[in-house]
């Protein structure tokens, strides 16, 4: 997957770092998320955020689908992060390119524009900002059902923006 | 509740903007609960509007600078800084997310919408105001300013606009759906503004009102607060209406105030109201407080799991 990201200025991409959108980043989101952010990020927030979160992590199953809209190969259709989340593990991770069909299979289903994916794994810019200004648009799936675990959701765009990343 | 006298009650209607400061902001949202039974329509309110409109640019912020910089401590600036910061976003949030909501209701709803889109624009002026020359948070844009502020904001906040956010896009949807207007009316008119909004602001005009500092502040925001009546009394209204019509309607309003409770239930940071004589038990206990009166004024009863949520908050504190 090509992409027209000319920043070089970026603290996780590296040469060596797998492709943005490849099965093997994929992968890398997939472990990261699952084991959940490091002992550095837990210790800078409170425990009793920790524990919101993992009550909602606890029990969790379902699936996000998180686009991406505007690559170059395909700028009219959006590409995919696949994640499945079961009993609160992050089990399976991939790709979903842009031939796929309009009804993505995931209970949540969100889109960014590829700037704003640009600015998450550049790690310029706060999750809780991305969710506030509403910048994932959520196209399916239970606003309310969904909010219910926004911390949880917040943290993980976090964990996924920290992965090594070639953009 | 206190009940207030008519002199009070005309007070607090009728002050210009220089005699605000003369307010108590107890009275001011004493006096918001004083129509929340009977609740005046649409055009009213949008008459009272024009009796009570205010000029942000109006506002001299000189005491309000050698105040924050002679007259309070670091650890009170940066409470101050903290939970203002969360109204610094709110106003912004509340104003761009509501034109979607105007594309529905009645004629008479649409013309008061378009009065409360330019309240909330003129509250954002206030805070742009005030954290440019008061708070002296770098940014030459409103956008840059507001991004100075983002790290303060807890996620009370975040969580709470966040699903604003998302359920106007909803809306945007389909604007006349009875469902996602409830959906999205119970989030801002009654958790938002009628909840959240009305206790924070005592948090920081209290502190002003007792240490007798910052007036440009306290006089912008209880005006802001005056506003905020004529919000809560319409969203109320519409709430109240929508219910009546369809009862199924009540389940919206449930499942939201259930998405906005949980969403609140936690922060990430320590807030640090204590420097400005509030604790976290003591707000969420007039945040339940504020709650209830709403509920019980406009007739909204809430299922026994809910009941139960916003007890245990109560107890808790």
């Amino acid at each position: 997957m090509t992409t027209n990201v000319t920043t070089n200025a970026t603290t996780n991409a590296t040469l060596t770092a797998p492709g943005f959108l490849t099965e093997q980043w994929a992968e890398d989101v997939r472990r990261a998320l699952d084991s959940g952010p490091d002992e550095e990020a837990r210790a800078t927030k409170l425990p009793n955020y920790w524990r919101w979160i993992e009550g909602v992590r606890s029990a969790y199953s379902c699936s996000w689908a998180l686009g991406v809209v505007g690559l170059t190969d395909a700028p009219d259709r959006p590409t995919y992060l696949h994640l499945d989340w079961q009993d609160g593990q992050c089990v399976k991770a991939s790709v979903l390119g842009p031939a796929q069909p309009d009804e993505v299979p995931a209970d949540y289903v969100l889109r960014a524009d590829l700037a704003t994916w640009q600015r998450l794994l550049s790690n310029e810019c706060d999750p809780r900002r991305v969710v506030m200004y509403r910048e994932l648009r959520l196209e399916k799936g239970d606003t309310l059902a969904f909010f219910q675990g926004i911390y949880f959701f917040a943290e993980a765009v976090g964990v996924l923006s920290k992965v090594p990343v070639r953009l | 509740m206190t009940e207030l006298s008519r002199e009070t009650i005309s007070s607090v209607e009728n002050s210009t903007l220089s005699q605000i400061r003369d307010l108590d902001i107890d009275d001011v949202i004493a006096y918001l609960h004083t129509d929340l039974k009977k609740l005046p329509d649409y055009t009213s309110l949008y008459q009272r509007y024009h009796r009570q409109r205010w000029n942000a640019y109006e506002l001299d912020f000189t005491q309000d600078l050698a105040d924050w910089q002679n007259g309070m401590t670091q650890e009170e600036r940066d409470a101050f800084t903290a939970v203002s910061a969360g109204f610094h976003h709110g106003e912004r949030q509340v104003e761009v997310e509501l034109p979607v909501f105007m594309l529905g209701g009645s004629e008479e709803s649409k013309m008061f919408l378009a009065s409360q889109i330019e309240d909330e624009a003129r509250h954002m002026v206030f805070f742009d105001r005030f954290y440019r020359e008061v708070v002296d948070l770098p940014g030459e844009s409103m956008q840059e300013l507001l991004d100075s502020s983002f790290g303060y904001i807890s996620e009370t906040f975040v969580g709470s606009f966040g699903l604003l956010a998302y359920l106007a896009d909803d809306l945007r949807r389909d604007p006349e759906d009875p469902v996602r207007r409830v959906r999205y009316g119970t989030a801002y008119f009654l958790w938002i503004e009628g909840v959240l909004a009305l206790t924070v602001m005592k948090v920081t005009l209290g502190f002003c009102r007792n240490r007798g500092l910052l007036p440009g502040y306290y006089t912008g925001f209880t005006a802001s607060c005056r506003d905020e009546a004529r919000h809560v009394q319409a969203g109320m209204r519409f709430l109240r209406d929508s219910v009546q019509e369809d009862p199924r309607l009540l389940l919206a309003v449930h499942d939201t105030l259930r998405a906005a409770l949980t969403a609140s239930a936690t922060t990430s940071r320590r807030i640090p109201l204590e420097p400005l004589g509030w604790d976290l038990a003591g707000l969420q206990q007039e945040m339940m407080r504020q709650l209830w009166m709403k509920l019980s004024d406009v007739g909204i009863s809430l299922p026994p799991d809910l009941d139960s949520m916003v007890s245990a908050i109560r107890t808790r504190s």
